[in-house]
């Protein structure tokens, strides 16, 4: 190689080792964060995003959203994240870039400023700069459609039901022209402190499927009688919703928006809107708690106004017979979760027995079957059944009862009356066991016990200890026992694998130290005659005899060229030396 | 011939001859005495019947009907006591265990058998009686043994695992009845049977203060015995005289 070459390698690592220092140093650019909105002037109910990007930051998120009143923000998702490097005449510049978008949605028209948008880039805190948003009312969208939400109560009690209730519709002239129809509520769902109960079925005939609530869930509204609004006569939609306050406070409900339109399509993948805006005022319904003044102790939690009436299934009964005692409460109130009252704790129930109830719930109707039966020929009425309930209307407890059932109850054909059962039939003992005892054996038991004691103590010591003995590190199921066992059959296999003479002197010595239980390696160049005096003394004459000549014919034949000895041969010798006692 | 002929003859009439009643035990005057309602003279004679040299379950059994007629009469501790012994000699004994839980209930007593994860243990390593346990744990022995021969013999990963096997067997088999050795190590357990608090005196005597208080139901060993009056140990070692009618003597 000459040293031009060498010279121009050296050039060309050293190149690459700056490429590769100076890439790092090029990412430790200045890091950026801007803010800007999608667009500058917006409708009253269309929604906006605020785009936060974070120029050469490779982890960032937003710390803090700023408290603009009239505009209300949503949760920030990460858009777009790019990286990337360029090498622009020897020099790496890299780049990495990350996007958030904050969508926000005004509540009313007016001018905004969206104060510093505060965030966190590689640790280090950073700020946008405010923004400006402007706000107007769309015009057209009032002249051509319209938004009512209220609520069936301004002021509730805790536990009594009340109702939301949005009509909302369009110009019938332009229904034609109308092709989505979207609500935007942001108290759908989402209301802290009070529970969605099931409302009343829209029935079938006046339902319109497809009405989009927050872009994300369709539902469907009940189509009413059209409105004439302004000289103009609307299709009117109607969605009512239920709800349940669990504790006191104030409910918030903030502006609600009523979107609709026409959505053309404007390339094979891409629509867009022509959308009208109506927005609907906030309100807030209190709610305020039950008092506890002439709470009675047996209140059940039933909140409204309630009517009760009672039937039963059978009305001339024997004793013990079954009752089915239906009880039906309607009205308005909290019907699905009050506690239904249970007659085996009232006195005046003290003649039946309860063997069970079963219930229906439904948001008009609570409906409790309890199954009795009269103990005795005295009772002649299903006495009234008490509910204790808060009217609102008259924020009082009253007790709302069942009218009485008369019923007539016949005796048994015995006489004998249900009650009377039970004392007849009270636990007694077990009766006497008059098999004779048998005199005892005179074998004590002690005695027993301490031959068993010995016998668990010793027993598996006396074994072990044979077993020990036994064994004097000779287990069969030892390695070394195994080879032992197996050395001649693995002999003929390597005799037969190969018959080159250093293979059979291999197969050979692998057989012999098999056999003494060592390592091959110990009879590498051993004296045969030597070893057999030391080691094997009760082998014969003439067998030491025949395998001094046979490892020296393997001897002559590995290192001096004689030919291969017969496979037979070798064979048989190796049999009669295990035979033999080796 | 006539010598078979003369010996069946005689066998014939040894059957033929009228045999004399034999003599009626206490335990059969006592099944008597309750079947007629004499529940006082039942108590009294299978009290005397346990004063006899008895095999175990037979023992239980005289137990068991002594409780039935201490539990006729109205004394509902000793009754309670009674059971007990019965179950503690057969732990199978059904009915005895139904007596002791209604007997205990009716006193207003937490039930003999819990039915905790403890009290289950108990139950499961007592269902086996004495003899059964000694059996079961011979038997295990022998096994044990066995396998053994066969693993020194033949040797092998099996019979390696089946030695171990065995010796888990061995184990299991040895739990009951270790179970039963340590439950017995109290010789002569008394039962307090006197409802309320019973004093425990340092002497013998009314007039010494009360050293301690016994529970109804309380087992307390007997150390020594004066007329009238046990000397008793509690379980943490306290040691004093009971007025002998307080106690009752299981003797199991």
């Amino acid at each position: 190689m000459k040293l031009e070459d060498i010279v121009r390698a050296l050039l060309a690592i050293l190149w690459l080792a700056i490429a590769a220092v100076a890439a790092p140093l090029a990412a430790q650019n200045e890091v950026q964060v801007s803010a800007r909105v999608s667009a500058g002037v917006l409708r009253l109910g269309d929604s906006g995003q605020v785009m936060v990007s974070i120029e050469n930051g490779s982890d960032a998120r937003i710390v803090a959203l700023p408290e603009v009143k009239g505009l209300r923000f949503g949760k920030p998702e990460l858009g777009n994240r790019s990286s990337g490097a360029t090498i622009i005449r020897g020099r790496v510049y890299s780049q990495r870039s990350l996007r958030y978008d904050i969508p926000f949605r005004p509540e009313s028209e007016g001018d905004f400023e969206i104060g510093a948008i505060r965030v966190e880039v590689d640790g280090r805190p950073y700020e946008t700069k405010p923004l400006r948003v402007t706000v107007v009312k769309d015009i057209t969208g009032a002249d051509f459609g319209y938004l009512d939400v209220h609520a069936s109560a301004a002021k509730v009690i805790e536990g009594q039901p009340f109702s939301i209730e949005l009509t909302f519709g369009w110009d019938e002239a332009r229904t034609g022209k109308i092709s989505f129809a979207e609500l935007n509520l942001p108290w759908w769902d989402s209301l802290p402190g009070a529970i969605e109960v099931q409302g009343t079925p829209i029935p079938q005939e006046s339902r319109v499927d497809g009405i989009r609530v927050n872009g994300n869930q369709l539902i469907t509204a009940e189509q009413v009688e059209s409105q004439l609004r302004d000289g103009r006569s609307m299709v009117t939609l109607r969605i009512q919703k239920s709800f349940l306050p669990t504790r006191s406070g104030t409910l918030e409900f903030p502006t609600s928006f009523f979107e609709f339109g026409r959505q053309r399509q404007v390339s094979f993948i891409d629509t867009r809107r022509d959308s009208h805006f109506v927005a609907a005022q906030p309100f807030t319904v209190e709610v305020v708690p039950l008092p506890s003044e002439g709470q009675p102790l047996d209140f059940s939690g039933a909140v409204g106004t309630f009517a009760a009436r009672a039937n039963a299934d059978a009305r001339d009964v024997r004793v013990g017979d079954s009752i089915k005692l239906t009880v039906e409460w309607s009205g308005q109130g909290n019907l699905e979760y009050f506690r239904a009252p249970d007659p085996s704790a009232l006195e005046a129930f003290r003649g039946f027995r309860v063997y069970g109830t079963t219930e229906e719930k439904s948001f008009e109707r609570r409906k409790v079957v309890y199954d009795l039966a009269p103990l005795s020929t005295d009772v002649q009425s299903i006495p009234a059944l008490p509910l204790s309930v808060f009217e609102p209307a008259s924020s009082q407890y009253q007790t709302i009862v069942t009218a009485p059932i008369p019923i007539r109850v016949r005796a048994l054909e015995q006489g004998a009356a249900l009650a009377d059962d039970e004392k007849r039939f009270e636990r007694d003992i077990q009766d006497i066991d008059a098999r004779a005892p048998l005199a005892s054996t005179s074998v004590e038991r002690s005695g027993q016990d301490r031959f068993l004691l010995a016998t668990v103590l010793g027993v598996p010591l006396l074994g072990l200890a044979l077993r020990a003995r036994a064994r004097r590190g000779l287990d069969p199921a030892a390695p070394l026992e195994r080879r032992r066992r197996r050395a001649l059959k693995a002999l003929a296999r390597a005799l037969e694998r190969d018959s080159a003479p250093v293979a059979q002197q291999a197969a050979l010595l692998e057989f012999l130290a098999a056999r003494t239980r060592e390592r091959v390696e110990a009879w590498n160049g051993r004296d045969f005659a030597a070893w057999v005096e030391a080691a094997a003394p009760a082998l014969a004459p003439e067998l030491r005899q025949q395998t001094r000549e046979l490892l020296t014919r393997l001897d002559a034949a590995v290192w001096g060229g004689a030919p291969p000895l017969e496979r037979e041969r070798v064979a048989t010798l190796a049999r009669a030396l295990a035979e033999g006692g080796l | 011939m006539s010598r078979w002929l003369a010996l069946l003859l005689a066998l014939l009439g040894a059957f033929a001859l009228p045999t004399q009643a034999a003599p009626q035990s206490s335990f059969e005057r006592g099944l008597e005495a309750y079947r007629r309602g004499d529940y006082a003279a039942a108590r009294e004679l299978w009290q005397a019947t346990l004063a006899e040299e008895l095999d175990t379950l037979g023992r239980a059994r005289v137990y068991y009907d002594l409780g039935n007629a201490h539990w006729r009469l109205g004394a509902t501790l000793p009754a309670i006591a009674c059971f007990t012994a019965a179950v503690r000699l057969d732990p199978r004994h059904d009915q005895a265990w139904q007596n002791l839980e209604l007997a205990r209930a009716k006193a207003s007593l937490p039930p003999a058998d819990a039915g905790d994860l403890g009290a289950t243990l108990e139950r499961l390593l007592n269902r086996l009686r004495p003899d059964e346990r000694r059996t079961l744990l011979f038997a295990a022995l022998v096994l044990w043994a066995v396998v053994l021969v066969l693993e020194i013999r033949a040797g092998g990963a099996v019979w390696r695992a089946a030695l171990f096997a065995a010796t888990l067997l061995v184990v299991g088999a040895a739990l009951p009845w270790a179970h039963g050795q340590f439950a017995r190590a109290r010789r002569q357990p008394l039962l307090v049977i006197a409802t309320g608090g019973v004093a425990l005196r340092g002497e013998p005597l009314e007039a010494r203060a009360p050293v301690g208080e016994l529970a109804a139901l309380e087992e307390v060993e007997r150390l020594d015995a004066l007329p009238g009056w046990v000397r008793v140990q509690r379980d943490d070692g306290t040691r004093g005289w009971v007025r002998a009618e307080n106690v009752f003597a299981l003797q199991l």
